[in-house]
């Protein structure tokens, strides 16, 4: 039973081996506060979402299936939303429409088409998440590099000592890498871990 | 003979060490590539690209390798003789070398005079051979890494793309960057894709996108010429010395000069030209002289249009369109300026120069001429795409055209539009990376496609693109790099042209799926009320403490952490709250109560009407909070909303003001406060709390690193003696596009100018906008202020 969560770290990890919910990898990724943020809420709602998605499964019209999938993750989305307002104003005011914009994340309706829909419920809880919680695990690594490149700092703390950065008399020394802050460099970053896992998993098969 | 013999003989023996299974087998592409480089390979090249003759590879790069000569002779010979005028910081020489540019006949003599070649060329070995040999041996060291660990053979293609990387760099360029660059683009673009033959965008264009992204200021800035940036700007400060800005010679390369905001009319830039004393006509002259006899007849002007006075000349351009000048912002006339230079032909800017090469620019793209002879060579020995390149330069020429073609068809030859809609098409071909890129780029064989009609619709794409970057674009200066990428991303797609329709699903209803779906949306509807009900008293409470603390902390009472602070000679200490809503030393944390009743007990809105004069919302029988809700939605216009700040002396007169301000971001509208000292002039904070800027990049106004520079500056601009006058003086806060120091130097405008955030050029300008737009109303107010303050 426990095998639906662990499979979903790595093994079928939902970023890097079927590569869905890219586009909010690319938002929310400029910090780790934020991008660990965006983790949380995206394991609350593939979490609920596959549990309820689950328990409907015999009672769905199979021509409506997709609404009815979207309006229960929408609902868990506002939920999160709206508790994020309420109690971490801040953080939630960072974040923007990345919240919102889960409801469109293939991730969580990928987890409903190939697993809710047809599984009891609670190995669709786990397996759910399971899903969100390697989503937040790639998010983290990639929101790592990208602060600790991009601004030089992790958790808003400095890590590249200010000493080596590049001033107007000594032009060629350290700087920000500017890629860094922008959407596309996730891309690369998320490019790179998935040829690295293709690279480990590769290995594995040719010893086995 | 017998040295040939006894070379085949040692590889014939390295190769029998390195076959598969033998201990060095890793090492065997290494001995491979030295025996191609010797010997002729005798077995056939397994992987793209595919040339039908009896060409190879090997000899293809060779091809290719010879028709760039041209480009890197020329790129030694510009980049010295660029280096040699604009390092001296001699005002004769650069004198001198401006007026030899008109004729290749004064060129070449200024350049032999004096022996003065020799140096020209050691200068220019000196700035290219670095860069070269970095590139071949960074970007090869990542060709034989990847070449061992893969077991393919190593490739020659390298050895034309790692050059074709050196000549599209700017001259100055760290040398870590140039390493850092084709390390990892090769690497990305090439061998992640599986080596040579598998790229699906072009290995040296893809390095230098990865560079100009990460680095844009070194990429896309102002200094391209020598090694240094630093002394090239200190040279150009010892010329310009004593001249006012715009006439200086500048470094801004022909490709920067266009690169202008669209706020640029075609009649600022005309208005401009007709000081030029060689220009005789501009074609906007119908709509330009009524404008300037009505304008010169209100302010009293006696001088003649075409010889004013520098400032004459900007006083008319800048003054507003209402007030019958022609409306130009005061931080675009030095743009202005430049973009009338270059569309008028002045100085080197000359259409001669661009095609002959004689410019500032990267390494091998300056020279159109050398470009075209490298094109024959291609052509000729059937190496390169002639589709491709006729499209690209088609594309572009007819792009270019399209902007043109509203401007000669209405009635005031678009005097009103962007000014870089004007440039005429065919110039568009002389400048930047355009002919550079076509020729070379464009037509790499793995990465453009390579059907007859697909490279025609391919090269007219690439021509196309380019200049809607460069002129419909601001960001960017150049467009060639992005489009030929974008072209080459979509070369497969445009090889295969295939479209697929599906057939629709049609779905129908029934009955039970209607109850379903009743039921889902009733149930849904409920919950989402019953959460939003729930919620709702602590969402307003969150969102009225943020509001509050934000207000507070451009008031510098709340420290960015949230915590309180008190002002104590001269610096901000940490302090806590008393009970009665004033403050104390101390460090014990805020909470949400203590921060709402410090707001209670310190803030004390009111009104101020057009003219600058004090009343309260009850003399008003107005309710503050709808209000200021009204006011945030610009509902209403009678009164301005101000908050006055109570000293924690508990003293009835106000140690400062906060002004809302409000206006439109990148996204969606932007709401934030300005907390202005009791002299009427000076910031003490700024907040900016409900934006829905992108997180990282424009989100970036709502940090506190960002927000600290503002505190001590003006909200007035300050004139160039450094004074202000509180009637005319344009109101707001500058935000300059990079670093204060860097683009402005040292002149009073800087107590004005706050550095812009990397990355969020539009967020900066709606921000600009913002305090002017929401400054402007409270002028009188402030000068009252002022008034007060004297006597």
């Amino acid at each position: 039973m426990f095998r639906y969560f662990v499979d979903q770290l790595f093994e079928k990890n939902q970023v890097l081996v079927a590569i869905l919910g890219i586009c909010s990898v690319l938002g929310v990724t400029t910090r780790l506060s934020i991008a660990l943020t965006m983790g949380l809420s995206v394991i609350f709602v593939t979490g609920f979402s596959s549990l309820f998605v689950s328990l409907l499964r015999r009672y769905t019209p199979e021509s409506v299936r997709m609404i009815t999938q979207l309006t229960i993750i929408s609902l868990f989305v506002i939920t999160v939303d709206q508790f994020l307002r309420a109690y971490f104003l801040p953080l939630s005011k960072v974040l923007s429409v990345f919240v919102g914009l889960i409801i469109t994340n293939c991730l969580v309706m990928g987890r409903a088409e190939a697993m809710a829909k047809n599984n009891p419920p609670l190995p669709s809880f786990l397996d759910g998440i399971g899903a969100g919680v390697g989503y937040a695990i790639v998010l983290a690594i990639v929101g790592g590099i990208r602060e600790l490149f991009g601004f030089g700092e992790l958790f808003g703390y400095r890590v590249v000592p200010l000493s080596w950065y590049a001033t107007s008399d000594h032009p060629d020394l350290y700087r920000n890498i500017g890629l860094m802050y922008i959407p596309p460099s996730a891309f690369f970053i998320i490019a790179m871990l998935i040829w690295a896992v293709n690279l480990y998993k590769a290995r594995c098969e040719r010893r086995r | 003979m017998g040295m040939k013999e006894l070379l085949r003989k040692s590889l014939n023996r390295q190769l029998a060490a390195t076959e598969e299974g033998q201990p060095l087998a890793r090492l065997r592409p290494l001995v491979e590539a030295l025996d191609h480089f010797f010997f002729d390979p005798d077995e056939q090249t397994p992987g793209p690209p595919h040339i039908r003759d009896g060409v190879n590879t090997k000899r293809w790069m060779t091809l290719v390798i010879m028709a760039l000569i041209p480009c890197i002779l020329w790129a030694i010979w510009n980049t010295g003789v660029q280096t040699l005028v604009y390092t001296s910081g001699d005002v004769s020489l650069m004198g001198e070398f401006f007026a030899s540019s008109h004729s290749l006949f004064s060129y070449v003599s200024f350049v032999i005079k004096e022996g003065r070649w020799l140096t020209v060329l050691s200068l220019g070995i000196k700035a290219f051979f670095p860069v070269m040999m970095i590139s071949y041996m960074v970007g090869g060291l990542v060709e034989v890494i990847f070449a061992c660990v893969r077991r393919h053979p190593i490739s020659e293609g390298f050895l034309v793309s790692g050059m074709l990387f050196a000549l599209i760099l700017p001259p100055t360029l760290p040398y870590w960057m140039v390493a850092v660059g084709i390390a990892s683009g090769i690497f990305i673009s090439k061998e992640l894709f599986g080596g040579v033959g598998m790229n699906i965008v072009n290995p040296a264009l893809c390095c230098r996108l990865i560079l100009f992204f990460a680095f844009p200021a070194q990429m896309t800035g102002d200094v391209w010429v020598g090694t240094n940036p630093y002394i090239v700007r200190q040279a150009l400060v010892k010329v310009n010395k004593g001249m006012p800005v715009v006439d200086g010679y500048s470094q801004a390369t022909p490709l920067k000069r266009v690169n202008v905001s669209l706020d640029i009319q075609r009649i600022h830039v005309d208005a401009i030209a007709t000081q030029f004393p060689d220009v005789e006509e501009v074609s906007t002259k119908n709509v330009l002289d009524p404008i300037w006899k009505a304008w010169a007849n209100e302010y009293n002007v006696r001088e003649s249009f075409g010889k004013l006075s520098q400032k004459t000349l900007r006083q008319f351009l800048i003054t507003s369109k209402e007030g019958g000048g022609l409306g130009l912002s005061p931080e675009d006339y030095e743009q202005a300026w430049r973009l009338a230079q270059f569309q008028y032909e002045q100085g080197v800017l000359t259409n001669w120069n661009f095609f002959l090469g004689n410019k500032l620019g990267c390494f091998g793209e300056t020279s159109t001429l050398f470009c075209l002879l490298g094109a024959l060579f291609l052509i000729w020995t059937g190496v390169g795409a002639w589709q491709t390149m006729v499209a690209v330069f088609f594309g572009a020429l007819g792009t270019a055209f399209l902007f043109e073609i509203p401007l000669l068809l209405s009635e005031d030859c678009g005097a009103f539009s962007p000014a870089i809609f004007s440039i005429p098409a065919y110039k568009h071909l002389l400048l930047g990376g355009l002919a550079f890129g076509a020729v070379f780029m464009a037509t790499d064989p793995v990465s453009s496609p390579s059907l007859g009609l697909s490279r025609w619709i391919y090269g007219i794409l690439i021509g196309c693109i380019t200049i809607i970057i460069r002129v419909a674009n601001p960001a960017f200066p150049e467009g060639a790099m992005l489009a030929i990428i974008l072209g080459n991303i979509t070369a497969p797609l445009i090889d295969h042209l295939v479209a697929r329709w599906y057939r629709r699903r049609r779905s129908f209803t029934n009955y039970r799926t209607l109850i379903f779906i009743a039921l889902l949306a009733t149930v849904a509807a409920l919950l989402l009320s019953l959460l939003s009900g729930l919620l709702k008293n602590q969402q307003n409470y969150a969102r009225e403490l943020d509001r509050s603390r934000q207000l507070l902390l451009s008031a510098r009472i709340c420290s960015p952490k949230g915590d309180l602070q008190l002002y104590e000679e001269g610096k901000y200490i940490s302090a806590q709250h008393m009970g009665n809503g004033l403050l104390e030393k101390g460090e014990k944390r805020a909470s949400g109560e203590d921060i709402l009743a410090v707001y209670r007990a310190r803030v004390s809105p009111f009104l101020v009407d057009r003219k600058g004069r004090r009343t309260s919302y009850e003399n008003e029988g107005i309710d503050i909070e709808k209000y200021l809700q009204a006011w945030k939605k610009k509902e209403c216009v009678e009164f301005l909303p101000i908050f006055g700040i109570i000293p924690n002396s508990g003293e009835k007169s106000f140690e400062s003001y906060v002004v809302p301000v409000s206006g439109y971001g990148l996204w969606d509208r932007i709401f934030g406060y300005i907390c202005i000292n009791s002299d009427g002039k000076t910031i003490r904070g700024i907040a900016w709390y409900d934006h829905q800027e992108t997180p990282g990049l424009g989100g970036e106004i709502s940090t506190y690193d960002w927000q600290e520079q503002f505190s001590g500056k003006l909200i007035f601009q300050p004139d160039e003696e450094g004074k202000i006058d509180m009637k005319t003086s344009p109101l707001g806060v500058t935000i300059v596009k990079g670093r204060v120091e860097d683009v402005l130097g040292d002149v009073p405008k800087t107590m004005n100018a706050v550095d812009g955030i990397a990355g969020a050029t539009l967020t900066g300008d709606g921000v600009m906008r913002a305090y002017k737009e929401s400054l402007e109303p409270y002028r009188p107010f402030f000068e009252n202020l002022s008034n007060d303050g004297e006597q």
